[in-house]
């Protein structure tokens, strides 16, 4: 009986007697990568590069909403929100709680702690590589985010904690790095990735080794700044890292009409240059469809899946941010509240400044095309009743609006019965509607006079520009300026001006304002402006002396303070273990 | 399972064990007997005769097999054989006692007669009755801890209409809180002593037959369960360790009695209607409610109801069409459940096999619930050292159809088209639809009809296979130490899909839309998804039981592993206007647009183990002490934290068995005190919870292609670890005037550390929060049960049960914050949690009625109109902001109070249960939210929408309590919290056993009708569908109403 026992129990209890504890124990996810099994070949790489693209994307667009241009200058010198109590147009209601400013805040470090993840993956012995250049290219393409995103918090918020490696274990205990320290790893980065990127790509919206020489030269300037502006090498360098892409051969402005509409009479290439998203994915913004101005751009495309981002999934937004709503304003001077082809869906979220209307194109002189009527759109005349633009020929003339009493500013009224192709008189537009909402000029980069079956309210997509080539000559002709060489900085900044046919600027008259008014021409609405200018330290000061009144006299005792914006108050509250000083 | 097979079979060895205690608790009157004897007999010892018997079960008369025999003072005994028989050595004058799990203790003396015939009363809770402690069992009399058992085999409990063994538990155990189903066959919420966890699990620990039961309550028969313990305190529930924080159940399922197969047939039916139906404004009423509306909107202008009422409603109001819509998606729901089962023991073999079949309609049109059980056990004694035994369960669930939209139907006009012919003579064409039902029947797109989504669709269907086998080894040569091995597998498979056809998507006040629905093919959509689990369960047990002079010893070993893994597949389609049908519906979505096919796969896998020592300590019987420690290891948890370590302690004194107490407290028969202390743990997080996740789910358009984007997902927290609850137990059990009065109190204090909590973290980390384990919570509370026997006759017995249940609740600790530097940590009013503070609190404004015409001085301090609300100023700055909100009180119950008596006189027997859940008090407990009741414009009433039938504050109606029926609620978002303190009666059951002289000819050895009740009466002043669920009779948290069940019984068997 005994042997039974003893056998029974064997039986029962063998098969367990080997289990071993910590396999048991030991969890393999199956139906979702972590980090240890997401990056081990180049394509696994690439799809988290392409996080990196995606996050790049939403600082230029997100979704709808009339925060969302802060960074192209909102609220600064040459643009502004007609809303009063928008936090960029109202200073005092500025603070660490604006929940954009925190979007932008913490997308900067979700980008960059994902590049640092992907470098760091990038050693493990373990990933399969083709090639060495395989390996620095991507590890180039992640250097790049990252120093982008540092770009970006760094100009805007300053001294910034330096993070180079994954964070594996939770910190509450951060501390602040000086801002050179930062813009140091970011000349360091952006260099890594001019090396190792290749020259040119023939996928469209892919990162080239022109862009990083590109934000290098802004980088060096930002570097030589911060350490006083002394050490001429670094200028020097930034000169340098300009020419890289200027002189590389791969790149020049365009000077000639090119592109899908190139044959539509009256205009230029610098229009040719805005134009929007054909339906068939063709787009003027690329250097690979001839675009040799373009250097690095977000290419957006409504019929491809991925092509906006989820938010923002049925057209992008600069026409409705930037453009005038004068379609919208019901019975008035004969428009109906009715968006046709031509007129474009604004909805006037951002409004240029009187600054950048008159008084810079005033200082570049008449014959700047960039101001001319196909470029900013001054003229607005009475449409037809069926929503036709007024130049088409007759029969329309027939037809008159309703009369129309006007009180003009001086109290005297005036009675207006119009005619399609009538020219709208400023002296009509009293209102503040009129004129903040209804009609300003036209800057017509930021729009399109076409759109998909024409229908103007969810059928627009245009790309954006990262970056392109007239800037990089602008930020040559800085660097330039800050060596003392005001000739060369004078040569630069003409190159631009000669392709709109404006007067040559001599030396002499080159100076900091003098680029920033330059750049307001030639890169409005495109620059991340706001980066720009707290980069040199003079968003308070342009803010003031050029900017919307309400802008001009808040923003010196708000928390914009040495021209660094607020640091968002949940990320001083969450750093509860060492104390986060507020900018 | 094992634990009461343990119970059966151990008696060989408990039977020394037994009579040796026996022996030393009459080793004091030894002296006295023997001096008795020498007085009053001549006879010095007595003849040694060989006594036979039979044990039978009163009432039945079936023979008991497996019931143990001995002779009072005497060592050994013996166990009842086929039939019941017996035959033991005796000498007479000697006491004959018969223990048998289940059945009162019986003893008798020994006579002359050859044959003794002994009859067991099936018991009610005896000291001596076995409670199931967790790997094994105990006597009552033994316990340390704060154990609570409902015996629900044979008891007024089983003749209930009870969908769900929790709805048998509910009001049984103090400290054990079983909420309330308003929907077929779901499951009630269930909580023992206060919250503990604020983000991961409260529900507790649920072992069935011995294993851990990962299925859902409403997978199992109710019938088929025979008793359930409840382990309340840390130390009795540390033996379950990281998994116990909240508690465990044992539930043990019925076994065979009686030699002779019983074959038992239960069968009820009965009906389910409202507890409480709202009371809706009349057609008239809604009419006035719009002209007051309007009255408040536009003072200046008339309401003319030819322009004012929307088309279609005026349609139907000149017509004279109304719908009472309540009615038309309520109904009186039928409930039917029908259970047989065969039952049987031997001395070798026991069984117990039963099937069931129950069909519940909800009381809302388009609920249902239908279930098959089926659980077939066998045990069998292979040699005198080898037993095992095999349990196999099946169940199938049913839960198809989408419900009406009951919160809809308090809304809809009761002017409008329940159908779109309706519309008669003025709506040519529309005749042609007979049968269709008008989306809009108000007209208005905004609001759909209540039965509108009960056309869609739905399939809910599951599938859960249970088994458990086990083998056990008495080693023959080592008295008392035992080996057991128990497996467990399971298996559980859902089923469900939805199907919206195009006919859903139409715009039925178009008669284009109706004639061509095909048009909406392109929104026609669907999907199936298939999860699955499998779990298994194995445990090795080695015990050992000795008793070495007064000491007594058991101690229990424990290797323990388990492992789920669950799997899932959906998929979806959508847009069918390229097949031009949808008619195959779900089970064809190929037929879709490739282009919107969505598929989602997932799998998990989760695995724990334990080991577990456990020493139960007695000295005397009088002294016990038991010690446990166990440590747990989890694979949700990251490599270095997979392993925590759970002990406990109890000591209990018997004061009642001093010799002391015995001689001079005569009335005292059980006084006991018990002291524990016991840590667990709460399993906080799922699989995986610590791995750093990568989402793949987006995508982006870069060169001209759709590249996937790949990123991370969370911060992992590789120190995330068990929520821990360590508390302590001070008991007392007592029984005074031969148990006339009984009971516990037990009062205790739980800490519970380490709560999973999200915390907020600097984006520096790359995210800006991390879950981790950082808050504090306390619980303390008292529980009362007593039971009280009034009358104790042959005739007429009368009990009474009394339970009492108070807890107290608070937040110690959050997430470690104090940002505005006061040298506090923070509250986090977000989530209304209040350091210091119970959870569950209301923070909102403080409502001092309702601002009337003269309330001038008010109005031109703070603003506001007649008819809005009076909000107090209480930081007295003169306006009304977010300052002025405070704790105004709290959702927890202040304590509950149930009662029930049990009456029997003769074959009838009547039980009721009232339950009393108090609110208010100093901290003002037991608030639910009620904006529906008291705020006519909640939910666009006046204007879009209809309302309940009650005044509201109009110039001429003053009321104080409800608002104008425009009162614009934005600026605060009251939310309107009123007590919704109650008494209920819960249960009734009223039964006849029919006399068995009378069923003797028919072959029925025992056949009960019984008539019974749930939720009969409720005592509220609680606006809404339930105080207890706190539903309102509209509105986002209306939810369903609660049931009242009445049914009609018959139980027999043969």
């Amino acid at each position: 009986m005994k042997k039974i026992f003893f056998v029974i129990l064997a039986a029962i209890a063998l098969p367990f007697a080997g289990c071993k504890k910590d396999v048991f124990l030991r969890e393999k996810p199956e139906d979702f990568l972590t980090i240890d099994n997401a990056f081990l070949n180049a394509a696994q790489f690439r799809t988290g590069l392409n996080y990196l693209y995606y996050r790049l994307r939403e600082n230029y667009i997100l979704d709808d909403g009339d925060q969302r241009t802060v960074q192209f200058g909102s609220g600064a010198d040459i643009n502004f929100s007609q809303n009063d109590q928008n936090v960029w147009t109202n200073y005092s209601y500025l603070n660490g709680n604006a929940g954009w400013l925190k979007d932008l805040f913490n997308r900067q470090f979700e980008m960059i702690n994902n590049a640092n993840n992907i470098l760091k993956q990038s050693e493990n012995p373990d990933v399969k590589w083709a090639s060495n250049t395989e390996k620095l290219q991507i590890q180039a393409e992640a250097r790049f985010f990252r120093a982008w995103g540092y770009r970006f918090l760094s100009e805007m918020w300053g001294d910034m904690p330096l993070i180079t490696e994954p964070v594996t274990v939770p910190n509450l205990a951060y501390s602040r790095d000086p801002r050179e320290k930062v813009y140091a790893q970011c000349v360091e980065d952006f260099k890594f990735a001019a090396e190792n990127l290749p020259k040119t790509t023939s996928e469209v919206g892919k990162l080239v080794s022109g862009a990083a020489y590109h934000f290098l030269s802004e980088m060096y300037i930002a570097l030589a700044d911060e350490r006083g502006g002394s050490d001429k090498s670094l200028y020097q360098s930034a000169v340098d890292a300009a020419s890289k892409v200027i002189n590389s051969g791969d790149y020049r402005l365009m000077t000639t009409r090119f592109g899908y509409r190139s044959s539509i009479p009256g205009k230029d290439a610098f229009w040719d240059m805005f134009q929007m998203t054909k339906d068939d994915g063709t787009t003027n913004y690329s250097y690979q469809g001839g675009n040799k101005e373009s250097i690095f751009i977000i290419h957006l495309d409504k019929f491809k899946t991925g092509g906006l981002p989820p938010q923002l999934s049925t057209r992008s937004d600069q026409e409705r941010q930037y453009w005038p709503a004068f379609w919208g304003y019901s019975g008035k001077f004969g428009y109906t509240g009715v968006a046709y082809d031509w007129m474009g869906r604004g909805v006037a979220w951002v409004r240029p400044t009187s600054y950048f209307i008159y008084d810079l194109w005033a200082k570049s002189g008449p014959e700047d095309t960039r101001n001319a009527e196909w470029n900013i759109n001054r003229v607005f005349k009475v449409p037809n009743p069926n929503g036709t633009y007024q130049d088409l020929p007759d029969p329309s003339r027939n037809w008159p609006t309703a009369p129309q009493v006007i009180t003009r500013l001086d109290g005297s009224t005036i009675t207006v019965q119009l005619h399609p192709g009538d020219t709208i008189r400023k002296e009509w537009l009293v209102t503040r509607e009129d004129t903040m909402q209804r009609w300003y000029p036209r800057v017509m980069k930021m729009g399109s006079d076409w759109h998909y079956t024409t229908d103007p309210s969810n059928s627009f997509v245009q790309d954006y520009y990262v970056a392109r080539l007239a800037e990089t000559y602008l930020l040559r002709a800085e660097a330039y300026l800050k060596l003392g060489d005001l000739s060369n900085a004078a040569a630069d900044i003409n190159v631009v001006r000669a392709r709109s046919k404006a007067t040559p600027v001599a030396p002499a008259g080159v100076d900091i304002d003098y680029i920033l008014d330059e750049r307001g021409r030639e890169l409005y609405g495109e620059e991340l402006r706001t980066l720009t200018l707290c980069r040199l330290k003079l968003y308070n000061s342009r803010t003031k002396r050029f900017g919307y009144p309400l802008c001009g006299s808040t923003v010196d005792a708000s928390t914009l303070k040495n021209n660094l914006f607020p640091i968002p108050q949940s990320v001083i509250d969450a750093n509860y273990l060492r104390p986060f000083p507020q900018n | 399972m094992n634990t009461s097979f343990q119970t059966l079979y151990f008696n060989a060895d408990v039977m020394s064990h037994l009579s040796k205690k026996i022996k030393l608790a009459v080793a004091g009157r030894f002296v006295f007997l023997l001096t008795a004897f020498l007085l009053a007999s001549g006879c010095m010892f007595a003849q040694q005769i060989t006594v036979r018997g039979k044990v039978t079960e009163a009432g039945t008369l079936a023979p008991l097999v497996g019931a143990t025999v001995s002779v009072v003072g005497k060592s050994g005994g013996t166990i009842t054989g086929p039939g019941g028989i017996f035959s033991i050595k005796a000498a007479v004058g000697d006491q004959i006692s018969v223990e048998h799990i289940g059945y009162a203790k019986a003893t008798v003396p020994v006579t002359n007669a050859d044959q003794i015939a002994i009859t067991l009363e099936v018991s009610v809770q005896t000291l001596n009755d076995v409670v199931v402690v967790g790997y094994g069992t105990q006597k009552r009399k033994d316990l340390t801890g704060a154990i609570a058992s409902v015996k629900l085999e044979n008891s007024p409990l089983a003749n209930l209409p009870n969908v769900n063994l929790l709805d048998a538990l509910k009001g049984s155990v103090p400290g054990l809180n079983v909420g309330t189903v308003n929907a077929a066959g779901s499951n009630p919420s269930i909580s023992i002593r206060g919250q503990n966890s604020i983000s991961a699990s409260n529900s507790p620990l649920i072992i069935l037959d011995g294993v851990v039961y990962l299925g859902s309550f409403n997978e199992l028969n109710p019938a088929d369960i025979a008793t359930v313990d409840v382990l309340k305190d840390a130390s009795a529930s540390a033996i379950y360790g990281s998994l116990a924080a909240n508690g465990v159940v044992l539930i043990t399922t019925k076994r065979g009695r009686t030699e002779k197969p019983t074959i038992s047939l239960t069968t009820t039916a009965g009906t389910q209607t409202f507890t409480n139906r709202p009371d809706m404004l009349s057609p008239d009423g809604y009419i006035q409610l719009r002209k007051d509306r309007f009255a408040a909107d536009n003072p200046n202008s008339v309401y003319d109801i030819n322009t004012n009422l929307p088309p279609y409603e005026l349609e139907a109001y000149k017509k004279g069409l109304t719908v009472d819509w309540v009615k038309e998606i309520t109904r009186t729901a039928p409930f039917k459940n029908f259970t047989l089962s065969v039952a049987g023991a031997t001395n070798r073999f026991n069984y117990y096999v039963s099937g069931e079949y129950m069909d519940q309609k909800g009381i809302i049109v388009g609920d249902q619930f239908r279930r098959y059980t089926l659980l077939a056990k066998m045990e069998s004694r292979i040699t005198d050292w080898l037993r095992t035994g095999l349990n196999v369960g099946f169940t199938y669930k049913n839960a198809d159809g989408i419900s009406a939209d009951y919160s809809l139907a308090t809304l809809v006009s009761p002017y409008g088209f329940k159908y779109v012919h309706d519309r008669g003579t003025l709506a040519p064409g529309f005749e042609n639809f007979p049968d269709q039902i008008e989306r809009y029947p108000q007209g208005q797109t905004t609001t759909s009809s209540p039965l509108w989504n009960t056309q869609q669709y739905n399939e809910d269907r599951n599938q859960n296979y249970r088994s458990i086998a086990f083998a056990r080894l008495d080693a023959p040569w080592v008295k008392g130490l035992s080996y057991t091995f128990n497996y467990s597998i399971n298996r559980w498979e859902g089923h469900t899909a939805n199907f919206q056809h195009e006919n859903m998507f139409i715009n039925t006040m178009l008669l284009s839309e109706l004639s061509s629905p095909t048009s909406h093919l392109i929104d026609a959509n669907g999907n199936k998804s298939n999860p699955t689990r499998t779990d298994w369960y194995l445990n090795h047990l080695v015990n050992f039981k000795r008793l070495v002079g007064d000491h007594s010893f058991d101690l229990t070993l424990l290797e323990e592993e388990q492992s789920r893994s669950t799997n899932n597949m959906v998929i979806s389609a959508k847009d069918f206007s390229g097949s031009g049908t949808s008619v195959l519906g779900s089970n064809a979505l190929e037929l879709g647009n490739s282009a919107n096919y969505s598929v989602n796969t997932d799998a998990a896998k989760l695995s724990q183990m334990a080991s577990l020592a456990r020493l139960n300590y007695a000295y005397k019987s009088k002294y016990l002490a038991s010690f446990s420690i166990r440590q747990d290891g989890y694979s949700g948890y990251s490599e270095g934290h997979k392993y925590g370590v759970f002990r406990a302690g109890a000591v209990a004194w018997s004061i009642g068995d001093e010799p002391y107490v015995r001689r001079n407290y005569k009335y005292i028969d059980n006084l006991k005190l018990r002291l524990s202390y016991g840590e667990n743990g709460n399993p906080s997080i799922g699989a995986y919870a610590t791995f750093p996740t990568i989402n793949a789910n987006n995508t982006i358009l870069l060169g001209g292609t759709t590249q996937r984007v790949v990123f991370l997902n969370n911060l992992a927290n590789k120190n995330l670890n068990w929520e821990k609850t360590t508390a302590l137990n001070l008991g007392l059990d007592f029984g005074i005037f031969k148990n006339l009065l009984s009971g516990t109190v037990n009062v205790y204090n739980s800490n519970t550390t380490d709560l999973l909590l999200t915390r907020a973290i600097p984006i520096f980390n790359g995210f800006t929060n991390v879950l981790d384990n950082i808050g504090k919570v306390n619980n303390k509370g008292i529980e009362v049960q007593l039971n009280l026997r009034s009358f104790n006759t042959r005739q007429f017995t009368w009990n009474t049960g009394f339970n009492f249940w108070l807890n107290r609740n608070k937040i110690v600790s959050l997430y470690g914050l104090d940002a505005n530097k006061d040298g506090k940590e923070d509250d986090d009013m977000a989530n209304s949690r209040f350091i210091g503070k119970s959870l569950g609190a209301v923070y909102t404004y403080v409502m001092d009625g309702i601002i009337q015409k003269d309330d001038a001085a008010f109005i031109s301090v703070y603003g506001g109109k007649p008819g809005d609300i009076k909000f107090r100023d209480l930081n007295n700055d003169g306006k009304i902001d977010a300052a002025d909100r405070t704790i105004v009180g709290y959702d927890k119950p202040n304590f509950t109070m149930t009662m029930s008596n049990t009456l029997a006189y003769k074959g009838v027997e009547l039980y009721f249960l009232f339950n009393f859940i108090a609110g208010g008090g100093k901290d003002n407990w037991y608030l639910g939210n009620n904006t529906y009741a008291y705020f006519p414009n909640a939910l666009y009433g006046g204007t879009a929408a209809t309302w309940l039938n009650k005044p509201y504050w109009t110039p001429t109606n003053p009321s104080n309590t409800v608002t104008s029926v425009n009162y614009n609620n934005s600026a605060y978002g009251y939310s309107f919290p009123h007590s919704r303190q109650f008494v209920r009666l819960q249960d009734v059951a009223l039964s006849y056993t029919v006399p068995s002289s009378i069923l003797n000819k028919a072959h029925i050895s025992a056949l009960k009708l019984y008539v019974s009740g749930k939720n009969l009466l409720t005592f509220t002043n609680w606006e809404g569908l339930d105080p207890e669920t706190a539903t309102t009779f509209a509105g986002s948290n209306s939810g369903l109403p609660t049931f009242r069940i009445i049914t009609f019984g018959l139980n027999a068997s043969f």
